[in-house]
């Protein structure tokens, strides 16, 4: 399927549109995504491979509207979001999108318990969050109960594994019922035994929830698995 | 709710934020003790001030006032309590006896007090019992060398105590001297010792003529803690001052001359008001001499002290500053550790004010609990202040604070509620401003520089 018919269907969770992105350094401008056109619709998972330096994080940054593209559009169900005030596109992060780090990035002070429920109150006030904290905490156990850490809750990242740490992540993500998440080398930093596991709870969250996924990978069996493919190179869409 | 919940983790779980804490708290504890202490040091010395200096003094620097025309106009004013006429002379006392005076002079040097320089103060010694603590700074003095004969007659000569009159052919008028410079401290100078008092006077036509007067000590007073008084200090009867001033008091067509009157008032409250009125009134009966406050004229002084009190805390201000800067750095590592940190919560949905929330409260809940810290420490400090003088006195043998040289029993301090509010208000005002420079640097943080180097 190639990247322009993606577009031109309606039903896009979120698309980017001719979006490209340059930085500076010094005298020297670095393009790094020259005109990129790509969509991710519900429910489907997306693996984006490419060598390294083709632009795959930066795009998923675009597209997770933590980066401003150079120029082009971002789109989240067909509305512009890129010109959005930055509080609004936070907003937006919350209740729209979930991330998924190769290196976790959970917040050591916090147990797991803690990083999960993180996800839910960004948006919450002080008297909102006493009100529904139980209920929160309870879907936080679900989650991680879920994820085969029913009995790691009150553990602080670093005693966790890295598979461990990796789950916290997920069910961190999966907290504020995103419709997307944006999944950055979610195995790269994992032994291939515990990726696989990793990989398993990904698709298995996707079949049960529909939630769609865009996996930045340089994994070619993961991208396989995936529901398609996009591959950048030199900061342009080769092939999807 | 995030911000909350995680500056409230941030503080608790990072032991390093103590250390700010304790910074402040250091500095609040000094600038409440110091400026307790010197809140205290200036009560004192108001109140030393105060107690040598009637409410209102009518003062005649250029020439010599009646004071029957000084009280008249006074006592016609209700506000009045009651007055007492001065007449305030420079002088130099010479003690006869050869063998006390140079005891006196080794005592002095000790003291730093080499001069025979006294400022001769003649009273109404009924007058004055009423505008000022002179009959308790008499009555305190006891011993057969120091005290008067006689409470209402101070400057009476008491012939059983005076010793033989050798080569002096006089009728002596008598002269209380301060107890610390003279008769305390020296056995050989007591009551009946004699003095000749050297000074010089205008005369009109005659110009400066040198003025010898032979006096005898009658007794002591101690004025307590105004011991400047006590050591330049010679009181006697205002009557013999003004013979020596040419007048004669036996004579009914002299002046009662005075260059200084003494003013009580039923209410200090509007003591300005009563002095400027006063004053009028006394230009209008023909006096030159105006009416000032206490206040008003121990003003040099008392301004100094409030210009030394505000440079103090000015530099205390500045410790302020640097237990700010250490919260400042703590502050700025943070940030620069967390960086990570302030990418996830960006991706999480933190807003850049969410960001600055965090860091900021950070910095003032640390900074809060070292200037709560600070001021119960420099409570405790002040309030304990001469109990850890003596152990540091009698442990180590070394003083914070030598009270004899003050001449006060205790440190002095002040607990002023206003200070403590001052002191929290502007090290917290300090803080937040030293902590919304890194808080700002965390919230401009571009979240995705945090996952690039991965």
């Amino acid at each position: 399927m190639e990247a322009n018919e993606s577009l031109a269907r309606e039903d896009a969770l979120v698309e980017a549109v001719g979006v490209t992105k340059s930085y500076r350094i010094g005298r020297r401008e670095i393009q790094v995504l020259r005109g990129v056109d790509v969509a991710v619709h519900p429910g489907e998972i997306v693996a984006l491979v490419g060598q390294s330096g083709a632009g795959k994080s930066t795009l998923l940054h675009i597209l997770g509207l933590l980066d401003p593209p150079t120029s082009g559009e971002v789109r989240y169900a067909n509305k512009p979001v890129t010109r959005l005030s930055a509080a609004r596109q936070a907003a937006m992060r919350h209740r729209h999108i979930g991330f998924v780090f190769q290196f976790y990035h959970l917040i050591p002070e916090l147990t797991a318990l803690q990083n999960v429920c993180l996800g839910s109150m960004m948006h919450e006030s002080v008297l909102g969050w006493i009100a529904r904290r139980r209920e929160v905490r309870d879907r936080a156990r679900e989650l991680l109960d879920h994820m085969g850490l029913g009995d790691r809750l009150q553990n602080r990242p670093n005693q966790l594994s890295g598979g461990e740490r990796q789950r916290v992540a997920i069910a961190r993500a999966l907290i504020a019922e995103p419709s997307l998440i944006l999944a950055d080398e979610p195995t790269g930093n994992l032994d291939s035994e515990t990726a696989k596991e990793i990989l398993d709870l990904i698709w298995s969250i996707n079949e049960a929830s529909k939630i769609a996924f865009l996996i930045v990978t340089h994994n070619e069996r993961v991208a396989q698995m995936s529901d398609r493919i996009v591959r950048l190179r030199d900061g342009a869409i080769s092939k999807e | 709710m995030y911000r909350w919940f995680l500056a409230l983790r941030y503080i608790v779980k990072r032991p390093i934020n103590l250390l700010g804490s304790i910074g402040v708290m250091v500095a609040v504890a000094a600038l409440i003790a110091v400026g307790s202490v010197f809140a205290g040091f200036v009560a004192e010395a108001r109140a030393h001030v105060r107690g040598t200096s009637p409410t209102l003094s009518y003062i005649d620097d250029s020439s010599k006032s009646d004071f029957r025309v000084v009280a008249e106009v006074a006592n016609a004013d209700p506000a009045v309590r009651a007055i007492a006429p001065k007449l305030v002379w420079d002088a130099l006392l010479y003690f006869d006896n050869q063998v006390a005076r140079k005891e006196y002079t080794r005592i002095a040097d000790r003291d730093l007090r080499t001069t025979n320089y006294y400022r001769i103060v003649g009273i109404d010694w009924a007058r004055e019992c009423q505008v000022s603590d002179i009959r308790s700074w008499v009555e305190g003095v006891t011993g057969p060398l120091q005290s008067v004969a006689n409470i209402e007659r101070p400057f009476e000569v008491d012939d059983d105590r005076s010793p033989p009159r050798g080569d002096f052919d006089y009728n002596e008028a008598g002269i209380l001297l301060g107890r610390s410079r003279t008769l305390g401290n020296i056995p050989s100078i007591g009551v009946g010792q004699r003095v000749r008092l050297a000074s010089a006077r205008l005369d009109a036509g005659e110009g400066l003529r040198a003025v010898t007067w032979p006096l005898v000590v009658s007794g002591a007073f101690s004025s307590g803690r105004n011991r400047d008084v006590e050591h330049q200090t010679a009181y006697v009867d205002i009557e013999t001052l003004r013979r020596i001033f040419g007048e004669d008091p036996d004579d009914p067509d002299s002046l009662e001359i005075v260059n200084e009157v003494s003013i009580t008032l039923h209410d200090e409250g509007d003591m300005d008001a009563v002095a400027a009125r006063l004053t009028t009134a006394m230009l209008a009966a023909g006096l030159r001499g105006r009416v000032v406050t206490w206040e008003e004229r121990n003003a040099r002084f008392l301004g100094a002290i409030a210009i030394e009190r505000n440079v103090m805390k000015i530099v205390l201000g500045i410790l302020v500053i640097v237990a700010s800067f250490l919260i400042f750095a703590l502050l700025s590592v943070m940030v620069t550790q967390k960086t990570r940190d302030i990418g996830i919560l960006a991706a999480l949905g933190a807003t850049r004010r969410g960001v600055l929330t965090i860091f900021l409260t950070n910095g003032v809940v640390i900074s809060a609990f070292g200037i709560a810290l600070g001021l119960g420490a420099g409570y405790l400090l002040v309030t304990r202040l001469d109990a850890i003088n003596g152990w540091l006195r009698e442990t180590w043998g070394v003083g914070l604070f030598p009270t004899e040289i003050y001449g006060l029993d205790a440190i002095p301090v002040v607990l002023e509620t206003s200070w403590f509010v001052q002191v929290a208000v502007a090290a917290l005002a300090i803080a937040i401003v030293f902590s919304l420079i890194p808080a700002l640097r965390a919230a401009r943080y571009d979240p995705v520089r945090a996952f690039r180097h991965e």
